[in-house]
């Protein structure tokens, strides 16, 4: 998922009040109202970076949560490692996690 | 159809012009195909939507609708809309009554998740009282540090799946003779 550029600006000023049309993540498209101090293109075009490389740097954590067992299951799997001395809920899970490394 | 058959067979044919009609005076629309957005504490001129409109008849009574294909939000957010006369710089149909510092608009629409989208559409009577041409348009936004979405959501992932589609937004203004519409 690409990161919008109002993401960008907003994490530069929340209260900023701006219009982009269209928008299409283009930094000439975006108009400045209500008294908004305009932020200049070099500092909104580095703030996308940075939210983008942080975005993609998670995406082993997205990729992991759809994998986990439900938290039913993992609670199951736990009851039963707990009765009967198995490892079942830590090799699910150590599972996911080999699959998709931290970076 | 209801109606004697003799009435339909005339209207049909045109001879009874207007019966049961005949109030609608003037009309425009402009379609809107495009996407925008809108970041900040209060709604803001959708430029978009500006649209210019003389009325016929000084006294002619206009609808103004807008059907907005899609409107999304940056996380679960709320927007906020009304009409506005561009050229008097005053709000148009109906909107809230001042209540302390609240914001007066005229409807709001819950975004529920970033990837959600969803069809908004309302409309209002105004009474410009000139035939003079006058600049219309329509504001909207959502709360402070979010952005509202028109014509697609905050994902706006490139597939063809339903949830990512862009829709279309139409702004309409109708003109009915005064006589025809009772306001209260």
């Amino acid at each position: 998922m690409a990161i919008n550029i109002e993401e960008a600006v907003l994490a530069i000023n929340p209260d900023a009040a701006f219009s982009c049309s269209p928008a299409d993540n283009k930094y000439e498209n975006i108009t400045w109202n209500n008294g908004t101090t305009p932020i200049s293109k070099a500092d909104v075009e580095a703030k996308l970076s940075e939210l983008q490389a942080d975005f993609d740097a998670k995406q082993y954590q997205r990729d992991r949560a759809e994998e986990y067992p439900t938290w039913q299951d993992q609670l199951d799997m736990q009851y039963h490692d707990k009765k009967d001395g198995t490892t079942t809920w830590e090799d699910a899970v150590q599972a996911v996690k080999d699959a998709h490394p931290k970076p | 159809m209801s109606g004697l058959i003799g009435d339909n067979t005339a209207r049909a044919s045109g001879v009874i012009a207007s019966a049961g009609g005949g109030t609608i005076l003037s009309a425009k629309s402009l379609a809107f195909k495009g996407v925008l957005s809108n970041s900040g504490s209060a709604p803001a001129q959708l430029n978009d939507f500006n649209m210019s409109f003389a009325p016929t008849t000084s006294d002619g009574k206009l609808y103004f609708q807008a059907c907005l294909g899609s409107v999304g939000g940056s996380t679960t957010v709320e927007t906020a809309f009304y009409f506005y006369d561009v050229t008097n710089t005053t709000i148009i149909g109906a909107y809230a009554d001042s209540h302390g510092s609240r914001l007066r608009v005229s409807w709001k629409y819950t975004v529920n998740t970033e990837g959600d989208n969803g069809g908004v559409s309302f409309g209002c009577w105004h009474e410009p009282g000139t035939t003079s041409s006058i600049d219309y348009t329509i504001f909207g936004g959502a709360n402070a540090g979010d952005t509202m979405y028109i014509n697609k959501n905050h994902y706006n992932y490139d597939n063809t799946n339903i949830d990512s589609a862009h829709t279309a937004s139409t702004f309409t203004i109708t003109e009915y003779a005064a006589d025809a519409v009772t306001l209260t």
